[in-house]
């Protein structure tokens, strides 16, 4: 049988439960089987869905939102699995971790089964093109109930521009083009336009350029007394420290030193004379001066800068996904930005990585 | 002095390699000194900055005058003409 069936024996063994035990099972949740030579199998979604509880026990919910500590393989319940009915909730950092993470499955070739139901979080990737995006990577290896998502409400005014997938080199500049005028008539500042158009032109050129992959964006937005904006964007290529150590002159540093270095001005993968490596200053500088943050994680690694109050602090987060690649989500504030230099980003950097 | 409308190479103007095209056809159809509108640009990164500004920089004396800037195209000016002898002149 192929991959979408367990037999008898297999199910006992996922769910560590006896024959007689998944007798009662079937009978009490009318679980279908089919009959093959005399072989019983069952479906691994009906499975999945119908049996679950009995894998998950009481699994704590998660909330996995760009401020939180939660990497999204923790809704992996079995090998394959991942009960989305665990998300307590979830915001476009979460949803692109969860992209990076099973696109990178279903790029492998590896069946992935998503358990979901009527819930906010589901209706929240439902609402921004999520189970519509993995299955343009590979449907053949993606299952899920898709019925159950069916005729949700859809619309939720945080998302601006719900995931995106930018394929190629320049694709953000049409995207952006698009919304500019969009985000003016809802009152945003040109400013705020113009850091956006700044920050999304650098990290989508990092991951089409270095990363040499596509990269999947999200715009949102927050409520508040001030207007402000959450650009993330997120690929599964080789991650910062690979790439950077590349280049010889960083080939010895170690992986998470290599990862912050990468902020520094000046400092690619490319050949010094090229004197490339601003666009992820730019990118802190950016923020600095706007007194915003920015959450950036390479290969399982993750790190928070935070600028409010002039607090200039960086410390370490759990990673979001444990797939490779970068991810970064940045806040903007509709207020001032005032102009950092590229020695004053450097020197904080610096500071940082001589601590460690 | 020739005005070169960034505005025809888009209103987002990022990076890198786009700067190098860029900057070849502004040597190509505009004699030099030249000097850089912004207006309507929405975004300037300093990847394409870079390509742009610094071998036009070269070739006019270290000597650039941009009009029609906002706030953030100056940042990102400022900060790719940081720790080079180049004088901006902005002129709104």
């Amino acid at each position: 049988m192929n991959d979408q069936y367990f037999t008898i024996n297999e199910v006992c063994n996922l769910l560590n439960i006896s024959r007689p035990t998944l007798d009662s099972y079937r009978k009490k949740y009318g679980i279908e089987n089919i009959t093959l030579k005399g072989k019983v199998y069952f479906k691994k979604t009906d499975i999945f869905e119908q049996l679950s509880f009995a894998m998950v026990g009481v699994m704590p919910e998660l909330d996995l939102a760009v401020l939180n500590d939660v990497a999204v393989e923790e809704l992996e319940v079995a090998p394959g699995v991942f009960d989305l009915r665990l998300i307590r909730s979830i915001d476009a950092f979460g949803s692109i971790c969860l992209m990076c993470c099973l696109k990178s499955r279903i790029s492998a070739r590896q069946h992935v089964y998503l358990l979901t139901e009527k819930s906010s979080a589901c209706f929240y990737l439902q609402g921004i093109n999520f189970f519509q995006e993995l299955k343009r990577v590979n449907g053949e290896y993606l299952h899920y109930n898709a019925e159950i998502l069916r005729d949700v409400p859809s619309g939720n005014p945080e998302i601006i521009l719900p995931l995106h997938l930018i394929g190629y080199k320049g694709r953000e500049k049409s995207i952006l083009d698009g919304i500019y005028a969009s985000l003016r008539v809802q009152g945003y500042s040109e400013d705020i336009c113009s850091s956006l158009g700044w920050t999304l032109g650098e990290l989508a050129d990092n991951a089409t350029t270095h990363a040499n992959v596509p990269c999947y964006f999200m715009l949102s937005s927050l409520v508040g007394p001030r207007k402000f904006l959450i650009l993330t964007i997120g690929d599964i290529g080789l991650g910062i420290p690979f790439t950077l150590k590349t280049n010889d002159r960083y080939k010895n540093l170690d992986d998470f030193k290599a990862f912050i270095s990468a902020f520094k001005s000046n400092v690619s993968s490319w050949e010094d004379i090229y004197d490339r490596g601003k666009g992820l200053n730019d990118l802190l500088a950016i923020a600095k001066g706007n007194g915003a943050w920015v959450r950036a994680e390479s290969n399982g690694m993750g790190i928070f800068f935070d600028f409010n109050n002039n607090a200039d602090s960086i410390n370490v987060k759990t990673a979001g996904t444990k797939a490779t690649g970068t991810r970064y989500s940045m806040v903007l504030i509709d207020a001032e930005f005032d102009h950092v230099t590229k020695r004053e980003m450097n020197n904080i950097l610096i500071n940082y990585l001589e601590k460690l | 002095m020739n005005t070169v409308k960034m505005i025809q190479f888009g209103s987002t103007l990022t990076d890198r390699a786009d700067g190098k095209k860029t900057s070849i056809s502004i040597m190509d159809k505009y004699s030099q000194p030249v000097s850089l509108d912004f207006a309507d640009v929405v975004s300037l990164g300093s990847s394409f900055g870079d390509e742009v500004i610094l071998p036009l920089a070269e070739k006019q004396n270290q000597k650039i005058i941009v009009l029609n800037t906002n706030n953030i195209i100056k940042n990102s000016i400022r900060r790719i003409v940081e720790d080079r002898s180049i004088e901006i002149s902005f002129l709104d």
